[in-house]
This record gives structure tokens, C-alpha cells and sequence, in this order.
């Protein structure tokens, strides 16, 4: 494990490294980012501003979950950009290169276009964070901390599991992964309000199958003091790591299903 | 030290229909054959061999390789390298082994070739005294200083080749497979890569597997060459067996001095005709050299000839031609 | 130039765009897919919001489903962030080729743009619909007879994005790159055009700047007529803002082509 760790970091400063060529366009894509977030607060303003509250939780509390799911799918995408790769080297049969070295192809195809660029939107993220648990008055104290880390943890954790399927299906379709990522994106979408306001069959799939949902409400429960309305048992509060790296096993596992089927069929 | 026996290897190939009643159909039911790429190969090779793969496109070379490799699992027999089975143990066959595709490339594409060999040396984990005495050695030996620290995408084929071939020996591998790895050069290049290729399994013991369709390149480093056709091996033995098992040919080339038919005795083939010059193929078993001359010059105003050998590529172009 | 409206040639690119996109389906299928668990939960938010209430800002929630449900068909109407031809033709400096052209790029541009809209109008915007009436998701419009002007105005809401997306492409006769320009546009394109937040919602200052600006006439206008809501005057409004906007914009990419165009012919391209 901690061999893979230190490959992949070599190997993203290589990549990086290939990169630095700074363009002015990122600056306006970072700018455009910046946008695109305030845009995003003010929609959620303008829902309160219209409803008041949303399912029993106020404009703060929802922006502290916009905050919460931007910085979590920020690092996921970071980590998975060599992913989206994979349909394009199974076409052209350059995903054996990944098979032929002394390490897991995952690690290394991982770091590949690593797009440091992307940063923007991780910052935002944590501004969006951070205002919000200031204007809610959380007193982040070592038990908050320890929430708001765990949280970030494991939803980044289930966005990169998420990735990592997505992926393993195109070893089959051989085209983008976009079918499943609308699950991917679908989730970040749900999951900027409380899982508990939707109908129960999509709640059921975002809390059960999908688990964006459930790591990101339960904690986020706790550390609001909400009132929760569906009833759960009190111990979902306190697993969502572990249910994070349950998914990512499962993950993990079905990539290598996906590998053993490239070495079955070839390119 | 390789050693394959009955390896196969199906694919299935789905039968695609057309059209939109087709396209429909192939969503309910899938049809499929099996195509057979490897058909009960059988073959060893042992420390510092050379061995030439060779096959028209299409007959299981490449396949042969990835199963060797590890890349493709096979679907029936085994593989055993070094005592290690490639598809099971993917990691540690690779510590011992290096590739070179000569249509795809082991580098970083925006990285200088310096760089590619350092990520190398960390991910093969070889001791950086190690390293960097191997990277010297390969900076002389093919001659890699002047664009060592250019991108690799802006070097010439011929450059990016070297580059390659030092990068898959960086770890020291027992064993080398290369894909093709003339391809695209031209004859100084290929030259120089025969010479290094030589060096390294004679002097270092490295064993090379090597499919090409170049058959100089055949020729100038190996001593035995094994033939795929159709998924099975046809022939593994010495260069000068396989010339042989086809009949003894050579060629006879001419200059006639008058534009006229010419009749061949027996044991002779036209292969060729450009006006006065005539290229002949004839079987040394049924006629012999001097006796042909004898007989054309006999018949004929002759300015100039010369025998050769004939030459792999018609013995090979046999080979393709007849199934056996 | 505009008398040089060669209608069948412009027609014959259409046609041909339109069949290249036939050969997508399987990506058309999966997008259909996105689609809808964006569109479910978005909706999901708004179900929710209106558990106790019934008309908030002149909308039932079927009203806001509905709006929610035209939206997101529109989207598929409109360019995606990536290339749409122009940036790229003058990045690599095709574009000197492409202006030489005896029709102007614009119109052979829109043609080509319009083929994809045809393809996006039958197979994602009608599927749209009719699998979200089936779901609830949308009602019937308020007035048929209305529903010309409802199709005129779709049609006129994709000139407009289309020649915005062409404007800011064209920046790259004097920037490096037009992504980030595309990137900045996007966010305020989603919010003012009602994709977001249906702009009934919108606090009255908000409006007042939406009015001015021209995405609100793209995907908000059409759905206002659908709904059948506001008065027949704002209803007017929106549609007049419409065309000018149309003119407008359509006007400024034919100015801004041939000062690129004098840009080509002087540097070199």
C-alpha cells in the first residue's frame, strides 16, 4: 500500500512536471469556476429566500453540503483524471503498456492528464465550507473537526469508487463512461441537499446502492443537531467511513473483474 | 526457461448484422463464433537463445506475445517463464522481463527519454547505482546523448527506437521480447539496433524473442526461427532448415543481350521479366547451376548473370502460400 | 453576402449534419438517461420545497415540474461547452480556407447547427417530454393554440444560444483560447436562462437585470408560453425580446466574421 502511494506520487510529478506550461485561459476557467459556484449559491439563496426552509434545513446548512460535495468531487476528480483515459487506450490497445510493469495498473494509470488546474473549484469548495459554518455558528471544536473530516473523507472515497465503475465499464462498452457517471454527477447533484426531502425510491438508491447520500447525511445530521425524520437506526450516524470503504472494496474488486475480462478478450 | 505447451487461444468474435432490423436483433440474441488465434502451441526456449517468430498478419504472432507477457490469459495449456506463469503472477514475470512494440511506445510522450528511465528505474525499483551505470552504458552504446533531454514526442523514429530499447533493459531483464522493432526505420537505424540486439545476447546472455516481418533482421541475429501460420507453428528450427525444407532454390538472374523468348529446362520457374533482364528460380536438387548457365548460354546471347541465394521472403512467401 | 442566401446549398448542410449525428444513437441513448436522474432530482428539491404549500409565485408545483421537465429538453437543444467548430477552425487556421468560401462561413455555420438542432428536436426533445408526461413530470400546455409560437420561439431561444456560443468562439481571432471566456459564460447562461431556478422564483430586482440580458430569451420564453401563466403582454414581451435579441446577435457575428476576416487576410491566419 504504501509502495502504491509513493508510485503514484512519483508518477503524478512526472506528469505535472510535462505540464507546466501556465495558460492565461486557466486563470478565466478558474474565474468561470468562481462563477459558476456564486451562480450555484445564489440558486439556493433564491429557494429559500422563496420556501424559507427545505425539508426542516436552512440556507446555511444546505450551502455547508454544496460546500461539502464540491470539495469532495473536486479531490476525486483529481485523483480519477487517469481514468476518463481508458476507453481511448482499450481502443488502441495502448492499455497493455499499464500490464506489463511491476505495479498495479490502477496506480498507474491514475496520475495520467492530471489536471492541476482543477484546483479552483476545490477552493471554492472550502470557502463555501467554511462561510457557512461560521454563519451557523458551529464552534469547530475536535469533535465538529473530526465530523467535517470524516465526512469529506468518505464522500471523496464513494465519488472516486463511483469513478473507478464507471471506468470498469467501459472495458466492456469500449466507449465513455457516461451512462454510469450520470450517477456519478447525479449524486453530487443530490447530494447538495439533505437525502432525507427526496421520494423514497430515489432516496432509497442514494442512501443504499449509491451511498452518496448516506455519507454524507448521517454525519451531517449529527453535527447540526437536525431532527431526522426517517428514523434510522442511531449507529448509521457513526459507520459512513466504513460504509465508504465498503463500496470502494467492491469497487476495487469489480475493476479487477474488468481487468481479467481485458485479458480474456484483448483489444 | 520458456516453456509453452499447448497454449490456445479463442476469441469470440460476434457476428454483426447490418441495418436496422440487424442492429435490433443483435440486443436480444448474441451470435457468435469462435475464432482460434493459437492452436496447440508447443515450443521451449532456453537461456540466451535468439529466436526469430515470424507469420503473415493475423496468424497469432502478437497473441503469442501477450499471452507470454501476461497480457492475455490463455484459454487452454500452459505457460511457464522462468518457472513463473505470466497471466497469474503478472508483476513478478514482469521484473524479469522487457518488451519493446515497435508501433507503440514504453515512454512518457512529453517527458525526455532521461526522465522515462528515472520513473523507470523507481517503479522497476533498481538501485540507483545500478541505474545510472546501465543508463551510461546505454547512452554509449546507442549513442543517446545528443537528445537525451528532448521530449520524446519531437525525436526521430530511429531515435525514439534507441530510447526504447534502453528503457526496456534498465531492470536487467533475463529475457526480451520485441514486437516489430524495425519497423519504420531506415537502414542505418536498423543497423545499429541489429548491432546493439547482437551485443546484449551474446555478450549478456539476454534472451530475445523477436517477431518481425523484416526478414534481414531475421536473419542477422537469429539462429533459429520458429513460423506461425493460422494460429499453429509450422516450423522451429535453424534459418538454413527452413530455406532447405521448401526444396534448395537459388536464383538465376540474366541480361540478355536480344529481346527473345527463352525456353527453361526442367527444374525451372520464370520469377521475373523486365524486357532483357529475366530473373529464373530453379531447384538445385533437379538441376544444378553450372548445367543451367550451360544450357541458357548454349541457347542464348547472355551479357551478364549472377546466382544467389534465394532469397527467406520467397521461401517464407511459400510458407504462407501452402498450408501445411 | 445576404444576397447570396443560397437556400438549397444551405439546406444540403443541414442535412448532412443531421445524418452525421443519426450515427450516435448509442450516445443520444445514454445522454437521454443523464437526462432524467438530473431531472428527478432536480424535481426531487422542488417536491419537496412544496410539501405544504400550493401556489408559490403563481406556480403549482405540476407547473414548476413542467418547467423544470422543458428546461432540461431545451438544454439538449443547445451547444455543449466543447467546440463548435469555430474556435477550432481558427486555431489551427482552417478558418482562412473556410471564409473564402462563396457562402458565408455564418450561414453555412448556422446550417450546420441547425441539422444537430433537428437531430436533438426529434430524438431527445420530443422523447424528453413525452417519457416525463408519462412520469408526472409534465402537463399539457395550458393553450394548443399557442403551440406555433411556442416551436417558433424554441427555435428562436437556439439562434440565440448558438450565436453567443459563436461570438465568444470567435475570440479566438485574438485569444489564445476561448474555454475560459465559455467556462465564465456558462454559469451565468445557466442562471439566467431559468435552467437553474425557474425565473418565476426570482426576487423582482434579479428580474430586472435577467430582462436585459439575452439568456433569459432562450430557454425561459418558450417555457413562459407553454405554461400559459403570465399575461398575454409579458408573454409579448419575452417574444419581442426574442427577435431583437435574434437581430441582434445574428448581426454581430456577421460584423465580428469579417473584421476576423480583414485579421485572416492581414496576418496570415
Amino acid at each position: 500500500m504504501r509502495e502504491n502511494i509513493s508510485i503514484y506520487f512519483t508518477l503524478l510529478k512526472a506528469y505535472t512536471l510535462g505540464q507546466m506550461s501556465y495558460r492565461s485561459s486557466y486563470l478565466y476557467e478558474m474565474l468561470g469556476m468562481a462563477i459558476l459556484t456564486l451562480v450555484n449559491i445564489c440558486g439556493i439563496y433564491i429557494i429559500f429566500e422563496t420556501f424559507e426552509s427545505v425539508g426542516g434545513w436552512s440556507f446555511w446548512e444546505v450551502v455547508y453540503l454544496y460546500g461539502l460535495t464540491t470539495i469532495a468531487m473536486g479531490i476525486a476528480q483529481l485523483l480519477a483524471s487517469g481514468l476518463n483515459h481508458i476507453p481511448e487506450f482499450v481502443r488502441t490497445g495502448d492499455f497493455d503498456r499499464y500490464l506489463i510493469r511491476p505495479i498495479s495498473p490502477l496506480v498507474h494509470i491514475l496520475p495520467y492528464s492530471f489536471a492541476l488546474h482543477r484546483v479552483g473549484r476545490l477552493i471554492q469548495g472550502v470557502i463555501a465550507l467554511v462561510v457557512s459554518l461560521y454563519m451557523r455558528g458551529i464552534d469547530p471544536g475536535g469533535f465538529e473537526l473530526w465530523i467535517i473530516c470524516s465526512t469529506l473523507f468518505s464522500l471523496m472515497i464513494v465519488y472516486f469508487a463511483l469513478f473507478l465503475i464507471g471506468a470498469t465499464f467501459t472495458f466492456w462498452t469500449i466507449q465513455s463512461a457516461e451512462l454510469f457517471n450520470a450517477f456519478t454527477y447525479g449524486g453530487m447533484e443530490m447530494s447538495k441537499y439533505p437525502v432525507s426531502i427526496y421520494q423514497p425510491w430515489l432516496r432509497n438508491i442514494f442512501l443504499f446502492i449509491i451511498p452518496v447520500g448516506f455519507v454524507s447525511y448521517y454525519p451531517t445530521v449529527i453535527l447540526f443537531n437536525k431532527h431526522e425524520p426517517l428514523n434510522s437506526p442511531e449507529f448509521f450516524q457513526y459507520i459512513t467511513p466504513l460504509v465508504a470503504l465498503c463500496f470502494l472494496a467492491a469497487a476495487l474488486k469489480f475493476w479487477k473483474f474488468g481487468i481479467k475480462h481485458y485479458q480474456s478478450t484483448g483489444s | 526457461m520458456i516453456k509453452v505447451s499447448g497454449l490456445e487461444k479463442e476469441f469470440k468474435i460476434m457476428t454483426h448484422k447490418s441495418g436496422m432490423v440487424g442492429a435490433t436483433k443483435n440486443l436480444f440474441s448474441r451470435k457468435h463464433t469462435t475464432v482460434k488465434a493459437v492452436a496447440d502451441v508447443n515450443f521451449e526456449i532456453q537461456r540466451g537463445e535468439c529466436v526469430g517468430y515470424l507469420g503473415p498478419n493475423g496468424a497469432g504472432k502478437s497473441t503469442t506475445i501477450k499471452m507470454l507477457t501476461g497480457i492475455l490469459v490463455p484459454t487452454r495449456g500452459s505457460i511457464s517463464v522462468n518457472g513463473i506463469t505470466p497471466f497469474e503472477n503478472r508483476k513478478e514475470n514482469a521484473k524479469q522481463i522487457g518488451v519493446v512494440f515497435g508501433q507503440r511506445t514504453q515512454l512518457w510522450w512529453d517527458l525526455p527519454p532521461i526522465e522515462s528511465f528515472d520513473l523507470l528505474g523507481k517503479i522497476y525499483k533498481v538501485p540507483s547505482s545500478k541505474l545510472k551505470k546501465n543508463i551510461d552504458n546505454f547512452i554509449d552504446i546507442l549513442d543517446l546523448e545528443k537528445f537525451l533531454h528532448t521530449p520524446v514526442r519531437k525525436l526521430s523514429l530511429g531515435q525514439k527506437m534507441r530510447c526504447e530499447l534502453a528503457a526496456a533493459l534498465l531492470h536487467d531483464p533475463e529475457i526480451l521480447y520485441l514486437d516489430e522493432p524495425t519497423i519504420g526505420l531506415d537502414v542505418m537505424a536498423k543497423d545499429s539496433i541489429r548491432q546493439f540486439l547482437k551485443k546484449i545476447n551474446e555478450e549478456d546472455k539476454v534472451t530475445i524473442l523477436l517477431t518481425t516481418h523484416d526478414l534481414d533482421d531475421v536473419e542477422s541475429l537469429c539462429k533459429r526461427v520458429m513460423v506461425i501460420d493460422n494460429g499453429k507453428l509450422i516450423h522451429d528450427d535453424s534459418i538454413a532448415s527452413l530455406k532447405g525444407r521448401f526444396g534448395n532454390y537459388k536464383n538465376l538472374e540474366l541480361d540478355l543481350e536480344n529481346d527473345e523468348e527463352v525456353h527453361l529446362p526442367v527444374g525451372c520457374e520464370l520469377v521475373r521479366r523486365d524486357g532483357k533482364k529475366i530473373m529464373v528460380e530453379f531447384n538445385t536438387d533437379i538441376i544444378k547451376a553450372p548445367e543451367l548457365i550451360t544450357n541458357l548460354a548454349g541457347k542464348h546471347s547472355l551479357i551478364d548473370l549472377s546466382v544467389h541465394e534465394r532469397p527467406i521472403e520467397e521461401v517464407i512467401k511459400r510458407i504462407y502460400q501452402t498450408e501445411v | 453576402m445576404l444576397n447570396n442566401l443560397n437556400f438549397p446549398a444551405l439546406l444540403a448542410f443541414a442535412k448532412t449534419s443531421y445524418k452525421k449525428q443519426l450515427a450516435y444513437r448509442i450516445a443520444n441513448w445514454s445522454g437521454l438517461f443523464t437526462n432524467f436522474v438530473f431531472l428527478f432530482i432536480r424535481a426531487g428539491v422542488f417536491i419537496a420545497c412544496y410539501e405544504n404549500r400550493d401556489v408559490v409565485a403563481g406556480l403549482a408545483i405540476i407547473d414548476t415540474l413542467t418547467y423544470l421537465t422543458l428546461t432540461q429538453s431545451f438544454f439538449t437543444l443547445m451547444p455543449h461547452l466543447g467546440s463548435m467548430g469555430l474556435s477550432e477552425h481558427i486555431i489551427s487556421g482552417q478558418i482562412a480556407i473556410e471564409l473564402n468560401r462563396p457562402l458565408n462561413f455564418y450561414l453555412i455555420y448556422m446550417a450546420k447547427r441547425v441539422g444537430i438542432f433537428f437531430y436533438y428536436f426529434m430524438f431527445r426533445f420530443f422523447p424528453i417530454l413525452i417519457i416525463g408526461s408519462l412520469f408526472g413530470l409534465l402537463r399539457l400546455p395550458t393553450s394548443f393554440l399557442s403551440m406555433p409560437l411556442f416551436f417558433l420561439s424554441i427555435f428562436l431561444g437556439f439562434w440565440i444560444a448558438v450565436s453567443i456560443m459563436f461570438l465568444i468562439e470567435s475570440t479566438a481571432f485574438w485569444f489564445d483560447s476561448d474555454r475560459g471566456l465559455k467556462v465564465c459564460m456558462y454559469g451565468f447562461f445557466t442562471f439566467f436562462s431559468g435552467l437553474l431556478i425557474p425565473l418565476n422564483y426570482f426576487p423582482a430586482w434579479i428580474l430586472k437585470i435577467t430582462k436585459i440580458l439575452p439568456f433569459a430569451y432562450t430557454f425561459n420564453a418558450p417555457s413562459q408560453i407553454y405554461l400559459g401563466i403570465q399575461t398575454n403582454q409579458e408573454l409579448l414581451h419575452n417574444f419581442i425580446g426574442q427577435i431583437l435579441w435574434a437581430v441582434v446577435l445574428t448581426a454581430s457575428c456577421l460584423k465580428i466574421l469579417s473584421i476576423g476576416d480583414k485579421k485572416v487576410v492581414l496576418h496570415g491566419g
